[in-house]
């Protein structure tokens, strides 16, 4: 079946869409969409490679991508996806992909909703969806153990919980400490020590539903 | 399922005239993606943080702020077909007084005289015939026809279908191919086209300036 144009392969006419992008993180640059905060966000030269998070060596460095705080996804009604993995597996790094209120989805006080691994805090060294209601912030294990290798991580927020499914197949949901803030994707990488992390993200998509 | 979205616009890609030219704009990030976009006037053209804000497209006090592709008049870039394109955009127009939003596609810079084919958003202004009403206009030639959109719902969110035909353009409001939110119309651009977005004043002065948020803009030649 061919479209004749990309907005109907989403929904029809009559349909009026609701904010929904998507970026594949290919060229030369990052896409001028994103603002990048603390160390470096460039494309991997490499195939598959997509674009490379690297932390500045330093303690408690942490490098974001988000959208500067400008945060058109409802916390109650969205979707993110994201294909992303850590390059390497620091026993001191920690890595996010989801929606934020603001870009540091670290900090017990954010609103947020993201895939995270090997948080300190998580000693399971599983991947762990981790949401945040602006004033607690908690965590629940999926069964899949943290790694170096590509997943497509999927979180879907309603009015009732947040969902997260790795690979295809639902991991968690979650119904405590939601957020209750508009949000803005973000890919986070960063570490405790003073060590370059990096993460890789070739794929992310979000939309209202 | 297909594998690629070359063949979900196409169905066979069989042919090298299959996938005309296309560009499709979310509306989301810290800014505009200026790269693309070209914005004219002393208003602003910024990200709304807001849920399903998209671009803030805001007028100066008093005039007019529009994107286009075109950064100088003689950078114009215009590759969409006067006679075989179409712009599918979902946007809303703020203010209900002294607003007019129009968005389609032009052959001239934003300071020169040219020819348009648009849809055209007027809120209330001090008795103008397109006072309350979405419409199809052009200048080439000088054409005008009423959706029957009613003034309760122009400053919704709406999804706007603009098509260039070969001796003609159809204007369709949320899908409607005909009666309440369609409206046709003998004209065309009379050479190749840019898009473009515009905000502005209608009549007198606005505290802030006019305003409208975008939040999907897609373009094709057909």
């Amino acid at each position: 079946m061919a479209f004749p144009s990309v907005y109907e392969m989403f929904a029809p006419l009559t349909t009026v869409r609701k904010q929904h992008f998507w970026d594949y993180f290919s060229g030369d640059t990052l896409n001028s969409r994103w603002t990048v905060v603390n160390g470096t966000a460039v494309p991997k030269d490499e195939a598959d490679g997509g674009v490379l998070l690297s932390t500045l060596v330093q303690a408690h460095a942490n490098t974001r991508v988000a959208f500067n705080d400008i945060k058109p996804f409802a916390h109650n009604g969205s979707v993110v996806i994201g294909n992303f993995k850590q390059t390497d597996n620091l026993s001191t790094s920690y890595t996010y992909m989801g929606l934020t209120d603001n870009s540091n989805v670290g900090a017990t006080a954010n609103d947020n909703a993201s895939i995270a691994l090997h948080e300190a805090v998580f000693t399971n060294a599983k991947y762990v969806l981790r949401t945040g209601d602006g004033t607690t912030s908690t965590g629940t294990d999926t069964d899949i153990a943290e790694d170096t290798d590509w997943h497509n991580h999927k979180i879907t927020l309603s009015s009732s919980n947040v969902i997260n499914s790795i690979d295809g197949v639902t991991k968690v949901t979650k119904t405590s400490n939601r957020p209750t803030q508009n949000l803005q994707p973000i890919m986070y990488a960063g570490t405790s020590n003073a060590q370059v992390h990096q993460a890789q993200i070739r794929y992310m998509e979000c939309y209202n539903t | 399922m297909t594998k690629s979205i070359y063949d979900q616009i196409t169905a066979s890609g069989t042919s090298g005239t299959d996938f005309k030219q296309r560009m499709v704009e979310t509306f989301s990030g810290d800014a505009l993606d200026t790269d693309r976009w070209s914005s004219h006037g002393s208003g602003s053209a910024t990200m709304a943080d807001s849920v399903d804000g998209g671009l803030l497209l805001t007028s100066p006090t008093n005039g007019a702020q529009s994107i286009d592709f075109s950064p100088s008049d003689s950078g114009k870039i215009r590759p969409f077909s006067q006679t075989g394109a179409v712009m599918i955009v979902t946007s809303k127009m703020v203010q209900a007084q002294y607003t007019n939003q129009s968005n389609g596609f032009r052959t001239n810079y934003y300071t020169e005289a040219g020819k348009y084919v648009i849809m055209a958003i007027q809120g209330q202004t001090n008795g103008n015939s397109g006072d309350n009403k979405i419409q199809l206009k052009s200048n080439n030639p000088s054409t005008s026809v009423d959706t029957s959109i009613a003034s309760s719902a122009i400053h919704d969110l709406h999804n706007y279908k603009l098509e260039l035909l070969s001796s003609s353009s159809t204007l369709s409001v949320d899908g409607a191919l005909s009666s309440t939110g369609f409206a046709t119309g003998s004209c065309n651009p009379d050479t190749r086209c840019q898009p473009y977005l515009n905000i502005a004043t209608a009549e007198g002065t606005i505290s802030g300036g006019a305003k409208a948020n975008y939040t999907y803009c897609e373009v094709y030649n057909t």
